[in-house]
């Protein structure tokens, strides 16, 4: 078994946080309100609230096997070779993840940024620090997480703060979108958008048992659901929804108008220090857990000879996609089923087979035996 | 003439070359070459005993047979020939020969013998490093005493080095020992060794009286409020300039030796009952496990003992302050002080920890929290000021206000160079300056940091070689780095501020960004002595209230978390207490009515 450590409950909940809430930065916030108007703010409450209950069957399979991770579980579960293979699909999803997620972001940076930056130079640097961090362990990523988290609150509190004046309280109206049926539908499908908080799960043993990860887990999807609406809520306030919707990084475009007198004006750059520093926390958060399904699925005892052959495969993700469009009408697209199905309906999938076969792990298993 | 026919006589006649060799050559020798083959630690190179040097070709040497022992003990008493032992013999010639082998008298001529008779009776030698020993006290004290002529009027038998320590010796220290090579260590740490005939032990008595630096203004950290004592080199001086400040009982000071053939000495200080044992235990282990020639003093033991010697972070707090290292110990920290240099080590330690100094406790709180958050900024200037000034200016114009922008590039347009050689230039002419300014006496070097500044920089805007305006950060920056009051993290932020020219360089705010996380991480993975480097924030321990800023001292009541020290409360409600408590005198009870 890897050695991960031990983290504490709110380290935990800021590895989620900030790998959840990292997404407003880039198209989400246009990609919603371009599914459901208006309404897009309360509609990532409904995602939320779907997230919520379906961690209920997350956080109750870890407490019925404590002291062990997803991967370990689906093992006792479904057996050894389903076992397997679902603990392969999960290293290859967030892979993928981790992969969409960079290649979104230094998409976005060559948009607002750095045109003219060939790809590979961008994701090469932010893939080394990736790979630094998952070298240093979970333990090094959790501190570094708590610490960005607070980081990307006070710097999403202030950018609101400061985007206060350019708010219009027309710009939410109508309430109901584009109605409250698709609000609805939509909030109940998007609500892979929280699926992060599987982090969790694959990081179990890191955390001191269930009550921990109840703590962490229900915490952290509160708070990133107050922080996705919030900065929804934001951006529709300055931005009508039909040119929000065009917007490939609402929030950077919210940096740039914000002004005082003549002197403060464009505060992009400096909001661009947290949004690069807490994509990087939160790929890493994504790629430790990649590497991490990856050894405990082959049952390997240490990470380290795994990280290069990883990196190499994201990398390859990542410079592989033609372009923005792709990664946003297709790889994201595809990212809101598929991790609902692996995510969510695996963990339950698993904890009905444990009831049904009566599998239980740590003393009550010892008790039943 | 003469010269010519000489001159031709030579071209025409064979002569043997002159020795053209340049003189002294140091050429391996196959001794040599064998033992650096070898992977254990080096050895100090002893000398052969004289009777050695007849079986110089045995390697290794058989245990005697008891009837060779019987003959060289027989040698040992008739001839006055040492036999090897550690023992100290009971005959008085073989030890001084003894002595003499092991201190390659008379080739090596600062070790005093001298031989004289106690109560003009009994034969015997003292032996002693010259210029170690305090000669009043030997000339006026010891000899005086022990030739009295009535120094044995009480002695009736036994053993003369019991009577001697218990009767005539007038010194405070005295002890005994039967072995030599405990002696010539006491003799190399400036105690004198007296043999007496007839007696199978030395008495060491300690009259140390070298020459030493007095206690004096520390210089470099000074301060306005508070104490003004530094350290000195000796070691006993330091212990007790700590002790003078805690007086108790608990105070446990461990001496250890250190370095295999300088034989320099440590000290481990803490608070029994207060600091940690793990990490007192943590901290004897890595000190015994030092294996090595030579140490001098604390920098060497540090470098030694630190959890992670690749990090540029120090992980050991040196200071040169007694009433810092005193509080640190009253933390739980563990203290080391080390013979030679005037600094003491604390562990473990934390990165906040290293901005605090002692005048922060000496002022109002306030004022102790608005000079933490002044040296915050110090380190932000210090790391991050010329590599975010590369970035704004290649990588990020926009966020520059219009005619900031314009005067920049006003400026920069009789500069030749690219921004980053502009200011890698001005950056090592000012490293240089810095380090011209440590290197020189102080007077030429505080001239020489003035002439740098001013004249350097300015002649370098008026060659066109820098633009004005990075004359100006750069200044920032060199302020910067001067308010970081730990001189190790100091160095640290000095070689990261290029790796942040270079990162600002090469990818603007996002290769600046990049290499943040990736410092975070490094000092988020550091440990000092098994306490997180990073905390109480990563990870979060209990908060003391003086962590980043320094709240008022009656609020101060626990010692950090992080240390998990034995006690943790360090007060009580102070303020509390007094503000409780009824009023007496004139408004006592009358008044108060």
């Amino acid at each position: 078994m890897i050695k991960e450590g031990k983290i504490g409950v709110s380290e935990a909940m800021f590895l989620v946080v900030v790998a959840i809430s990292n997404r407003v930065f880039f198209t989400a916030p246009a990609v919603v309100v371009k599914a459901v108007g208006t309404s897009g703010w309360y509609m990532a409450l409904v995602a939320d609230l779907t997230a919520i209950v379906f961690f209920c069957f997350v956080y109750l399979l870890l407490k019925r096997f404590p002291d062990m991770n997803l991967i370990d579980i689906f093992s006792v579960c479904f057996g050894k070779v389903l076992g397997f293979l679902f603990s392969f699909l999960y290293a290859g999803s967030f892979v993928i993840v981790c992969g969409v997620l960079l290649r979104e972001f230094i998409d976005v940076l060559k948009v607002y940024v750095f045109d003219s930056t060939p790809l590979s130079v961008l994701a090469g640097s932010v893939l080394a620090v990736i790979m630094a961090a998952a070298f240093l362990g979970l333990e090094t990523i959790a501190r570094v997480a708590r610490m960005a988290g607070f980081i990307m609150l006070a710097g999403l509190i202030a950018l609101m703060c400061m985007a206060a004046p350019q708010f219009k309280l027309d710009n939410i109206f109508p309430v109901g979108g584009y109605g409250f049926g698709k609000t609805l539908f939509e909030g109940l499908t998007r609500s892979s958008a929280y699926s992060e908080v599987i982090v969790l799960g694959i990081v179990a043993g890191a955390l001191q048992g269930a009550p921990h990860i109840k703590k962490a887990g229900f915490s952290a999807l509160v708070l990133s659901g107050i922080v996705l609406s919030g900065i929804l809520l934001g951006v529709e306030l300055v931005f009508p929804y039909y040119s929000l919707q065009e917007l490939t990084s609402p929030l950077y475009e919210l940096a740039r108008i914000i002004t005082f007198g003549t002197f403060f004006q464009r505060m992009d750059p400096i909001f661009l220090f947290i949004w690069i520093i807490t994509t990087t926390v939160s790929s890493s958060i994504l790629f430790y857990c990649a590497v991490s399904s990856y050894c405990k699925a082959f049952k390997l005892s240490d990470t380290r000879p795994v990280i290069i052959p990883i990196a190499v495969i994201v990398f390859t993700f990542v410079i592989q996609q033609r372009d923005i469009i792709v990664v946003v009408d297709k790889l994201i697209e595809a990212l809101r089923i598929s991790p609902v199905l692996l995510f969510y309906i695996l963990p339950a999938a698993a904890l009905i087979t444990a009831v049904i076969r009566k599998k239980k792990g740590g003393e009550q298993a010892i008790g039943n035996s | 003439m003469a010269g010519f026919l000489k001159s031709a006589g030579s071209f025409l006649l064979y002569k043997e070359p002159k020795n053209t060799e340049l003189g002294f050559e140091l050429l391996e020798t196959a001794q040599e070459k064998t033992g650096q083959d070898g992977d254990g630690p080096p050895t100090p190179q002893k000398p052969l005993p004289p009777q050695a040097h007849t079986q110089k070709k045995k390697t290794s040497k058989a245990p005697l047979s008891v009837p060779e022992w019987n003959e060289s003990r027989k040698a040992e008493s008739e001839y006055c020939v040492p036999s090897g032992s550690d023992d100290v013999s009971g005959k008085l010639c073989v030890s001084l020969e003894t002595i003499k082998q092991k201190f390659l008298i008379p080739k090596n001529q600062d070790i005093v013998i001298r031989e004289f008779k106690i109560g003009r009776k009994l034969e015997a030698f003292i032996a002693y490093v010259d210029g170690m020993v305090d000669k009043q006290i030997l000339n006026l004290s010891l000899f005086p005493s022990v030739m009295d002529k009535a120094a044995l009027d009480g002695f009736e038998g036994g053993s003369a080095a019991d009577y001697l320590t218990d009767n005539v010796l007038p010194v405070h220290s005295v002890s005994k020992s039967g072995k030599y090579s405990d002696i010539v260590m006491q003799i190399l740490n400036g105690s004198c060794a007296l043999f007496i005939e007839n007696c199978n032990e030395c008495v060491i008595i300690e009259i140390k009286g070298f020459e030493k630096r007095n206690v004096q203004q520390t210089l470099t950290e000074n301060v306005v409020k508070g104490s003004q004592e530094g350290f000195t080199e000796d070691l006993r001086t330091n212990i007790t300039l700590v002790r003078r400040i805690i007086r108790n009982e608990n105070l446990v000071t461990e001496i250890m030796p250190v370095g295999n053939t300088n034989h320099s000495s440590c000290a481990v200080i803490y608070l029994d009952g207060v600091a940690n044992p793990a990490v007192v235990g943590e901290v004897k282990k890595r000190i015994q496990s030092i294996d090595t020639d030579f140490i001098m003093g604390d920098c060497m033991i540090e470098q030694f003992i630190e959890d992670n010697p690749f990090m540029l972070f120090p992980q050991i707090l040196s200071t040169e302050r007694p009433d810092r290292t005193a509080s640190f110990l009253m933390e739980g920290q563990v203290v080391i002080i080390a013979n030679g240099t005037p600094f003491a080590m604390a562990v473990p330690v934390t990165f906040f920890g290293l901005f605090h100094t002692s005048e922060d406790i000496a002022v109002r709180w306030p004022l102790g929290s608005f000079l933490r958050l002044i040296r915050l900024v110090g380190l932000f200037c210090a790391t991050w000021l010329p590599g975010l000034y590369i970035a704004i200016t290649l990588f990020h114009n926009e966020m520059l206000p219009t005619e900031l922008l314009h005067s920049i590039a006003v400026s920069k347009e009789s500069v030749p160079f690219p921004t980053v050689v502009e200011v890698l230039i001005m950056e090592i002419s000012f490293e240089l300056i810095r380090e011209g300014g440590i290197r020189v006496p102080t007077a030429i070097g505080q001239t020489l940091g003035i002439v740098g500044a001013l004249i350097l920089g300015q002649a370098a805007v008026s060659a066109g070689l820098v633009s004005p305006l990075l004359v100006i950060v750069v200044a920032m920056t060199g302020l910067g780095s001067f308010a970081i009051p730990n001189y190790t993290l100091g160095l640290a932020v000095r070689l990261e501020r290029f790796l942040f020219i270079f990162a600002g360089a090469f990818l603007g705010f996002y290769g600046i960004s990049l290499m943040i996380a990736l410092l975070s991480y490094v000092a988020c993975s550091m440990k000092s002595f098994g306490v997180p480097f990073f905390s109480p924030i990563a990870p979060k321990t209990k908060m003391n209230r003086d962590v980043i800023l320094r709240l008022p001292i009656w609020t101060q009541k626990n010692r950090p978390d992080e240390f998990n020290t034995l006690n943790r409360k360090r007060q009580g409600n102070n303020q509390k207490l007094w503000i409780d408590q009824p009023k007496k005198g004139n408004q006592g009870e009358g008044g108060g009515q």
